[in-house]
Formats: structure tokens, sequence, C-alpha cells
């Protein structure tokens, strides 16, 4: 709505002068800011909202894998490599397996990613 | 004798009307020069890799309505000058019998431009592939992504100054949302003329990316906030994921009802996404008829590139104001992203800030190389990953903005 009334003002009739540049130039500027911060900051109250309804919920139920999320200090893949029994581990398999692919092919895009994944160790 | 003669004169006449009809007869230097401008951006689609899947389209359609002769694509029945000169009413789309009597391929397929009808289409297929996971995650990400639009207001600001009218400040501001289908569904009405130098700006700057951002946010950032190693993300539930676009799409059309299309047709390709139920529909808005979709989006917006709307002075400002609106984009989403790093007391990573302008998944990846740079062992992918795509909806929303206060 005020949307709708800013737009029938006619504000943006006139732009030849300098002053009527700068004065719509800062107007839009200002409106059009606040407005993408207004919807983003609504969206954003939204999702925290969401996050406390479905996602609050999700937690009560699985504890073991929020948990260390929550406690954790060190970056994911860190994390996810210190796990116990990562050699078992599918996704961390796969992930690491897409990374050397990604970048052998990378450095030589020639040279066949012909290779597998035996065993991983933490360093 | 003189039926000889005769049969030789017709077979010269001939020639010569061959030769005059001929599109070497017919080149105009401004065009040879246009076909050249072509070849480079197929030099760089090709060689370089800029974004060749618009690129090449886009450079070839360039081409291709820069031949002579060809009738492939009229500009003029696009251009609102020359549509009222024609006798149509004012606000008149295109010369509608123009176009269907006189029209060549490329003046049919611009049509979904005109209309309105293709980036919403790549908006569902770029929802279709869209993960706002790292998003709901941490929502604060969202101001991020409204913080990096400043970019598309300040080049509004300069291209007022340029002299450009207000409507087509609008359109050349919205390249610093880095978002193409946006650029362009915002100059194909607010300012159709400039459509084709608009849209070489918006996708080569993207390309550009891991070029302009890099400087800027070393500038703004010191060291020690750029080794912010950032806590993992908690994980996010189905429920979330499929009520986020719901939700979302009512928010947003109830308060931007401009922003309703694209953002409309994002969300409902993440919904069907996200839905688990409706998979042979995501295998096609995300990969073939959004394949279909580019390559006309692709070729038709390169044939708006004609050389008499192209080659011109305002051509030059537009890629000026394109990379300023890009640099004051990653300065904007940088800046908020420092004030959260204070605020937070050292949790947030501001280079994360940098991804808010859309360029997906570009910019995230900018971020992650340069905090990885500065500590081996910092991965900030996912936490870019939330502004870069709350970056999308900014953009959308600030599209939305500008075409309801500048239609």
């Amino acid at each position: 709505m005020l949307l709708r009334i800013a737009a029938s003002v006619p504000w943006m009739q006139n732009y030849s002068t300098v002053s009527e540049k700068f004065f719509i130039g800062v107007t839009m500027t200002l409106l059009g800011l606040s407005i993408v911060f207004l919807v983003l900051v609504l969206i954003s109250f939204m999702v925290s909202a969401l996050g406390r309804l479905a996602g609050g919920r999700r937690k009560q139920e699985t504890p073991p894998v929020a948990e260390p999320a929550a406690s954790v200090h060190q970056p994911a893949a860190v994390t996810a490599a210190s796990s116990e029994e990562p050699e078992t581990d599918a996704t961390l398999i796969a992930v690491l397996a897409a990374a050397i692919a990604a970048f052998t092919t990378e450095s030589a895009p020639r040279s066949s990613a012909g290779f597998t994944i035996r065993r991983v160790r933490r360093v | 004798m003189e039926t000889l003669l005769t049969i030789i004169n017709a077979f010269g006449d001939t020639i010569a009307n061959l030769w005059r009809s001929s599109g070497f007869a017919n080149m105009a230097l401004d065009s040879l020069g246009m076909i050249l401008i072509s070849l480079v951006l197929l030099y760089l689609a090709i060689v370089k890799k800029f974004e060749p899947l618009l690129l090449l389209p886009i450079a070839f359609g360039m081409m291709l309505s820069n031949l002579p002769m060809g009738g492939i694509f009229h500009m003029e029945y696009f251009d609102p000058d020359h549509i009222a000169s024609l006798g149509y009413d004012k606000g008149t789309l295109f010369a509608i019998n123009e176009v269907f009597s006189h029209g060549g391929l490329l003046d049919y397929l611009y049509l979904g431009i005109k209309l309105g009808i293709y980036p919403p289409l790549i908006f569902l297929g770029i929802g279709a592939m869209t993960d706002f996971g790292p998003l709901i995650a941490n929502p604060k990400s969202l101001l991020l992504g409204a913080a990096a639009q400043l970019g598309i207001f300040l080049a509004f600001f300069l291209a007022l100054f340029l002299g450009f009218t207000p409507a087509q400040a609008g359109a050349i501001g919205i390249i610093g949302g880095a978002d193409g289908p946006t650029a362009i569904f915002v100059a194909k009405s607010l300012a159709p003329e400039l459509l084709g130098a608009i849209a070489v700006a918006a996708y080569s700057y993207m390309a550009l990316v891991p070029v302009i951002q890099p400087p800027i946010m070393r500038l703004l950032t010191t060291r020690r906030e750029r080794q912010t190693v950032m806590a993992q993300l908690r994980p996010v539930s189905r429920t979330e994921r499929i009520i986020f676009p719901i939700a979302v799409t009512l928010l947003v059309a109830l308060i931007i009802p401009d922003a309703l299309t694209l953002v409309g047709m994002l969300m409902l390709g993440n919904l069907l996404k996200e839905s688990g139920v409706a998979e042979r529909l995501v295998k096609t808005a995300a990969n073939e008829l959004m394949n279909i979709v580019t390559i006309f989006l692709g070729i038709t917006v390169g044939a708006t590139a004609t050389a008499e709307y192209f080659l011109n002075t305002s051509t030059l400002s537009i890629l000026a104001l394109g990379v300023l609106a890009f640099i004051f984009g990653t300065a904007g989403g940088v800046l908020i992203g420092k004030l959260m790093y204070v605020l937070t007391k050292g949790k947030v990573n501001p280079l994360i800030g940098s991804a808010g302008v859309s360029a997906v998944p570009m910019a995230a990846r900018v971020s992650q190389k340069l905090g990885q740079q500065e500590n081996p062992a910092n991965f900030l992918l996912m936490h870019a990953m939330g502004p870069n795509v709350a970056g999308v909806i900014g953009s959308a929303v600030a599209a939305g903005i500008l075409l309801m206060l500048l239609k």
C-alpha cells in the first residue's frame, strides 16, 4: 500500500535539474533499500518462527544429530572426518570422491577420474 | 546474335540484382562493427568460458540480427517511438500487424521476452535447483541478501546524473542485482531500447564476479575478520523446507505484488523440488524446460543489440554503471557482514556478505575461496549459500519495487 501511494505521487515527473535528480535518486535509494530490508527482515522473522515450530520438534526427535552440531567449534569437513568410524560413512566417502574428482579434473582435464577410495584415515 | 545479347544482358541484370540484394552490398559499417563485437563475445564464451550457456546464444543472436537483408529480427517493431509513429495506441507492446505479417523467427521468439514469459520460466528452473536449507538454518543471512541490493539503487542514482530517464536508470540499476533473468524482466518493461546492453553487461559481470569481488572484499575486511571460522549450520527439517516457499510467496506477493511473477515461479520450482512428490516435473523444470528457454532467451536478447540501438555512448555508460553496481552491491553485503561480525562478537565471517549479490553459486564460491586463503581450515561455502540465495529473493523484490515505482 505504501508503494501504491509512492507510485501515485508525481515525484518522478521532472528530472531535469540537478536538485530534482538528487531528490529522486535519494528518495528512490532510501525507499527501495528500506522496503527490500523490510521484506527480507519479515521473511527472516518468519523463517526463525518456522525454525522454532517445525525445526524445534525435529531437534527433540533426533537429539544425537543436533547435539554435535551445537557444540562443534571446528569446520564442517574436519568435524565429519573426526567422527567415529569414518571408513563406513558412505556420505563422507562420496563427498571426498567428488572433491578429488573435481580437483583432478580441474588440474588435468584430460586425465580420467579412474580412482577408488579404499581407506579414509584421519590425519 | 541479338538473342545472344539479350541472354547476356538478362544474365548480367540478374547477377547485378543478386549482388544488390546480397548482404555484401547492403552491409553498413556499424552493422559490421556489431558483427565484430559478436565475434569477440563468441570468443569470450567459447575460449574464456564466460557464462557460455548464455553468452554464446546471446552473441550469435547479435550476429544474426546485424546481418543485413536476412529479416530475422526487427527491433523497430518493439521500439515504443516507432510503434507510436505507426499509429498504434500509446502503451502497445509491439507493432502487432508488422510482427505477424513481416516478422522473422526472432521476432516471434522475442515475444517470449516482450510478454515477460522467459525470465519467470528460468526462475522456475532456478527454484527447482536451489537449496534454501542454508538460508533457513541461518535466517540472518537474509540481511546480507538485502544489503547487497545497495548497488542497484546507487547505480540508479548515478544513472540519473548521466542523463538517463528514471525508468532507464532503474533498468540499468538492476544489473547490480547480479541476476540475468531479473535484469531482463525489468529492462523489457522499463527500457526495452537498452535491453541488449543491459543483458550483455549483466551476464558479462556475473562471469567476472571472481575478478570484481575479491579486491573489494579484501579492502573492506581485516585479516582477522577473514579468518573467522563459522559454526556448523543446524540441520533443516523437511517440514521447514516445504513451508518456506509457500510462506515466502504469500508474504512477498502481499507486500510487493509486482514481485509476484518472479518470486512466485522461483518458489513454485522450489516447492516442486522440496515436496518430493513431483520428481518428473522437477527434472523438466530444471533441465529441459530451462535449457529450451535459455536458448530462446539468449538468442533473442542478443538480437536486440542491433547497431542502431547498441552502438552509442549510452552502452558505454551502461557497462560502466553495471560494474559500479556490482562493486557497490559487494561492498554493501560485506559492510553489513562486518556489522554482524561485531554484533555477534566474531561469529560471522564478513566475507559471506559479498555472496548477497545473487550470481549463484559463483559469489558463494568466491567467499569460500577467500576465506580458505586466509585460513585453510575455513569452510564458508554453505554459510555463503545462505546470503547467495537470499540475494536472488532480494533482487526479485528490488525488481518488483522498481517496476512498481517506475513503470
